[in-house]
């Protein structure tokens, strides 16, 4: 039983549902939740290199994969979080490795809308917007996949883009 | 597919604001901090979430961790617990249909959020990623299901 440090969570749907924790020994563990019950929720964990992860984040390696094909042998655990507390409680033999434990095949990371805390990926502008292209405006942002919020109706139509 | 046929729009807007002009109830109690003062509100603007049914949905679709686990110690995820998460693009929620977790989810459900239902912010690692505090005054009736 190791007890893991929350390093990323790489995906959030009303809890964490991938994330990235390191043991003590600095071993990074791919986590993906499959079930939660009174006791806490249960994730499969899977021991990466700093490569395989930059590859799965990169959106270029299946999450099906990473834990069917891992980059070493007995590198696949149970990893339980209870109350804050994430441990990889119990080391999961290939047999032990079930079906509802499994992502789909072709679950890749979602690249387009990561916002990647570690780099600058998103510039911020504001623009001043006569009131009345308002509509060709949102128009063309959307189109181009960006967002627009109108931030207030000043006197310039201010609306910020990112 | 196109869900929108009037103008929407995701406004930015101080809690304190919303709250003079809206007075909502929240569906439970909020802790200090939550929902943050820098918001965003919704005009019949599309989100999905995620249901355990393909051809139906009820409350229960929409209950927080905190709401189904009251007793429960969030610790600092409180304001996240008490919160629930929706998508504003249709494919990135499917999407997520072919995780363990939600294997046992079955459909989608269209919400057409207004300002009435409650505030939202961009939260999580993916921008289409949004959590939603809600208002009592949210109503599950006709939403929409997507096949």
């Amino acid at each position: 039983m190791r007890k893991l440090t929350l390093k990323k969570i790489l995906d959030y749907y009303d809890v964490p549902q991938i994330f990235v924790a390191d043991d003590a020994m600095g071993t990074s563990y791919l986590c993906l939740l499959f079930d939660h019950d009174s006791d806490g929720f249960k994730y499969i964990g899977v021991q990466v290199s700093q490569q395989r992860l930059d590859t799965y984040v990169k959106g270029l390696l299946d999450l099906r994969d990473a834990y069917l094909s891992p980059e070493a042998e007995n590198a696949v655990f149970l990893v339980t979080v209870k109350k804050e507390v994430i441990t990889a409680a119990k080391q999961l033999q290939p047999s032990e490795i079930t079906e509802d434990m499994l992502p789909e095949k072709d679950y890749f990371f979602d690249v387009d809308d990561y916002i990647d805390d570690d780099e600058t990926s998103i510039d911020r502008y504001q623009l001043d917007v006569p009131s009345k292209d308002k509509e060709t405006f949102s128009t063309l942002i959307s189109r181009m996949g960006w967002r627009v919020w109108e931030i207030g109706k000043s006197a310039a139509n201010v609306a910020a883009v990112w | 597919m196109n869900y929108i046929n009037e103008t929407v729009m995701l406004k930015t807007c101080k809690l304190t604001d919303y709250i003079a002009e809206y007075h909502p109830e929240w569906t439970c109690d909020m802790p200090v901090g939550c929902p943050p003062e820098d918001i965003i509100v919704a005009h019949n603007h599309p989100f999905f979430r995620l249901a355990r049914y393909a051809d139906r949905y009820d409350e229960d679709d929409f209950k927080s961790y905190a709401e189904t686990s009251p007793d429960k110690d969030w610790g600092e995820n409180l304001p996240l617990a008490v919160g629930l998460s929706v998508i504003d693009n249709e494919k990135k929620a499917r999407k997520r249909l072919k995780s363990p977790y939600f294997s046992k989810f079955k459909g989608i459900i269209l919400l057409n959020l207004e300002p009435k239902d409650g505030v939202l912010k961009q939260t999580g690692a993916h921008l289409s990623h949004y959590t939603w505090w809600k208002t009592k005054r949210f109503s599950i009736n006709n939403l929409k299901m997507l096949q």
